[in-house]
């Protein structure tokens, strides 16, 4: 059981209420992923409220009375068929769970739903893209919401607020393609195509006093105006290639919904969202600070051809002897590269967001991840051209475990060197199963151990497990560093 | 099981080149008689924060949909055009469709207000501790209305035959919080799962059928679903497909298979590699291709390609 870490039971637990998503606990991008691949349906069954089969009478159940989650998998599975009858009775009272489950037809109150109507054309004429964050990827934006209700909308669907107030539609909230889908497979949507022009839904306000424009709702009522689409519709109309305006490929929207579906809140990326890079005086304080604190430059000197590294001599301290052995230049992280922006699959494509209180999408915080979507069937390994434009476009992050007085410790050295100074998180999906890689810009050559060597015992005032023997060494060099808290 | 014969063609929709089955009876049929179960890949509507375990649509291989146009059991439309066309042109069709939609609103309005009588019965009968009633308040006000199940075919009559399974209002009671409010007077709206009525007739001769591409696995994959096999996608075992002698819901995978060209040069790190693998996951490597040149069968048609397979097991590690 253990190594078939494949399961194919795609049949869901009959009773389940219906998850707040407000409550939805946030779990780590390491949890979601283990979840991923083994799930296990007895733990995920107990994990929800009342357990599985038969749960307290308090519960909110589906009427879904013939399903129980023992049914779906009943038992470990077996190697091959036996033939038996047993066996036959198994396998049919789980394909029954299968289907029943699987049969439910999305329905609603309309006051807990909330109505889209398909507008492909609306926003396709705009020239840009948006220059303010309210009004980015409208051309994209093809469903507009009558009203916004519920938790969802919380970070989803934007108010054009560039746009013209004669524009139908202007006060309205438009979502993009995988916010859509995303809403009608949860139910959320009841999505419509429009019979008539937009102005049908929408009148435009100077009409709103008078009776104009009614129109006629024979006996279908609301039917006239448009039609309800289902879920096939809308696959066929969100789904597209890369490219294409209005829709999304198959397997970003599945990293989005599975990211939405985890607890994370989604924004689709761009650069307006990123802190502008640091300004140069502060790149140059930093180097005239970094000339003052290590008067030996970084850069390797060059070596004699011949004869050994370190000449022989009197050396007062560790930093100079180390200079003269690191032949090699190492990579050093700079705020303001000038590599080409990414281009093709590996582009950052989403932003998230951790779950939190007074998140509001129309002042988005910084994100937690940059995630950029690729295709396991036909992505290549990136070369490293393409990796370091995909890091490059994210912005400069360094780890600021390293501004604390007295230098960097020791201790903070692997997490610095975890964080990196640019990451970026590529979603690899394989077919609807996705694994999260993430990449960072690591520096080693940032982390020099040997200044510590020279350090006095005193000054950092940091309680480190290596304090004595920092006070041990600095004893050989002539008594400058004393034992215990310096005098 | 359903007869094969008799049985309209499964519809597979194509979008972006992705294959999809919307419909749950054609899922569950494709699974029966024809050993193909794909990969759910949708949210699953009564569950929607979890991801563990997924609903409609499934997603077909494109080996799998060539494999049953091929067997004509299905026919491939690209819907990406062919559905928002169907849509826009207004016809006969809608009325059918609208019909539909609101044969089960109001089977779902109906079976909630019997619900919510049967519960104010109940609660009259038995005299419910206030405190429960309570809590099931609050539960309902998070989710007032999903407690409905509906049949997802087009037609109103399989819907309603099957609220007639509803258990008896006894048990409902205990498991259905459902709403305690008035139903609102407003009518209910209801996402389909298919389009199956706005898109009957299905695209007549003039309608070109849309094409499948598949990878150059393929005449091993048909090879093996010929002889009963499921297979799912199988790129987490670092091969091409992973097989199973039978419903993965009961049986687990034996084979990984890796479709090679017959006189492609395999490399030892690649039987290594799927070797080794395999004996870790307690699965064969298989390897296999179709056969060519002279050592090919006469015989051979394009239904039943040569296909010539062998696993490889390790002996000791």
């Amino acid at each position: 059981m253990a190594y078939d870490d494949e399961d194919p039971t795609a049949a869901p637990p009959p009773a389940i209420a219906r998850d707040d998503p407000s409550k939805v606990a946030i779990e780590d991008v390491e949890d979601a992923e283990a979840d991923e691949a083994i799930p296990d349906f007895r733990k995920f069954a107990s994990s929800l409220p009342g357990g599985g089969a038969s749960g307290g009478g308090a519960l909110n159940k589906k009427a879904t009375p013939h399903v129980s989650s023992k049914t779906v998998r009943r038992g470990e599975k077996d190697f091959e068929s036996h033939g038996t009858r047993l066996q036959e009775n198994a396998l049919e009272t789980s394909r029954t769970a299968m289907h029943d489950v699987l049969s439910y037809t999305r329905t609603r109150t309309p006051d807990n739903t909330m109505t889209g109507w398909y507008f492909p054309e609306h926003w396709a004429q705009e020239t840009s893209e948006g220059e303010k964050p309210e009004g980015l990827w409208r051309r994209d934006r093809v469903v507009v919401l009558e009203a916004e209700k519920g938790q969802m909308t919380r970070s989803m669907g934007r108010v054009l607020r560039g746009a013209p107030k004669n524009v139908p539609g202007w006060d309205k909230a438009w979502l993009l393609p995988e916010e859509a889908l995303y809403l009608v497979e949860r139910g959320d949507l009841m999505l419509r195509w429009p019979r008539g022009p937009i102005e049908d839904i929408f009148p435009p306000p100077e009409e709103v006093d008078g009776v104009k424009r009614e129109v006629a709702r024979g006996e279908d009522g609301d039917y006239e105006l448009g039609l309800p689409l289902s879920l096939q519709a809308a696959y066929s109309l969100f789904i597209g290639n890369e490219g294409d305006r209005g829709k999304v490929t198959l397997e970003k929207f599945q990293v989005y919904s599975q990211l939405r579906r985890t607890g994370y809140l989604v924004s689709r990326a761009s650069p307006l969202f990123d802190p502008p890079p640091p300004s140069d005086t502060q790149t140059l304080w930093q180097r005239l600070f970094s000339l003052i604190s290590s008067p030996k430059s970084d850069t390797p000197k060059s070596h004699p051809p011949m004869g050994p590294l370190i000449k022989p001599g009197l050396y007062r301290s560790y930093e100079p002897l180390y200079h003269h052995l690191s032949l090699i230049p190492r990579h050093k992280p700079t705020p303001t590269p000038n590599t080409p922006a990414p281009e093709g699959p590996f582009t950052v494509t989403y932003h998230v967001f951790k779950s939190r209180p007074g998140f509001t999408k129309t002042n988005l915080p910084l994100p937690d991840f940059r995630i950029a979507v690729v295709n396991a069937r036909t992505t290549d390994v990136p070369s490293l051209a393409e990796m370091e434009a995909l890091l490059d476009s994210t912005p400069w992050d360094p780890p600021n475990a390293r501004s604390g007085a007295g230098g960097p410790s020791i201790g903070h050295m692997y997490q610095r060197l975890k964080h990196g100074w640019r990451n970026v998180i590529v979603a690899v999906n394989d077919n609807g199963m996705v694994s999260y890689l993430e990449f960072m810009e690591s520096a080693f050559g940032e982390e020099k151990l040997f200044e510590r060597f020279d350090a006095k015992p005193g000054a950092g005032g940091k309680k480190s497990s290596g304090r004595n023997l920092k006070g041990g060494r600095g004893r050989g060099r002539g008594g400058r560093g004393g034992r215990g808290r310096g005098k | 099981m359903t007869s094969t014969t008799s049985r309209p063609h499964v519809r597979i929709s194509k979008a972006a080149n992705r294959y999809f089955v919307f419909d749950i009876d054609d899922v569950m049929y494709l699974r029966r008689n024809h050993n193909i179960c794909s990969v759910f890949v949708g949210t699953m509507p009564q569950a929607p924060q979890q991801s563990a375990f997924m609903g409609l649509p499934i997603e077909l291989m494109a080996e799998e949909a060539q494999v049953l146009v091929e067997k004509e059991v299905a026919y491939v439309v690209d819907d990406s055009k062919y559905h928002p066309a169907r849509i826009a042109a207004a016809g006969p069709q809608d009325r059918q469709y609208i019909d539909v939609v609101k044969g089960i609103t109001s089977d779902a309005q109906r079976s909630m207000r019997e619900t919510t009588e049967t519960r104010k019965a109940m609660f009259a009968h038995k005299g419910a501790s206030k405190k429960k009633e309570r809590k099931d308040k609050k539960a309902s006000d998070a989710q007032t209305s999903e407690d409905v199940t509906a049949a997802p075919s087009a037609d109103t009559e399989a819907a309603t035959s099957l609220f007639d399974t509803t258990p008896e209002p006894a048990s409902a009671t205990t498991k259905n919080p459902s709403v305690t409010r008035e139903a609102a007077p407003e009518a209910w709206l209801a996402t389909l799962t298919t389009s199956d009525s706005l898109l009957t007739p299905a695209p007549g001769q003039d309608e070109p059928l849309a094409s499948v591409d598949v990878p150059a696995s393929y005449p091993l994959y048909a090879h093996l679903q010929d002889k009963g096999y499921f297979m799912m996608p199988g790129l987490r075992f670092g091969c091409n497909y992973n097989v199973y002698p039978g419903d993965p819901l009961r049986f687990h995978s034996h084979f990984q298979a890796t479709g090679f060209q017959w006189n492609e040069d395999i490399t030892l790190l690649d039987l290594v590699t799927g070797g080794r693998l395999g004996t870790n996951v307690k699965k064969s490597f298989l390897i296999g291709g179709r056969v060519e040149g002279e050592e090919q069968r006469k015989d051979e048609t394009e239904a039943a390609l040569d296909v010539r397979a062998f696993s490889i097991e390790w002996a000791a590690m």
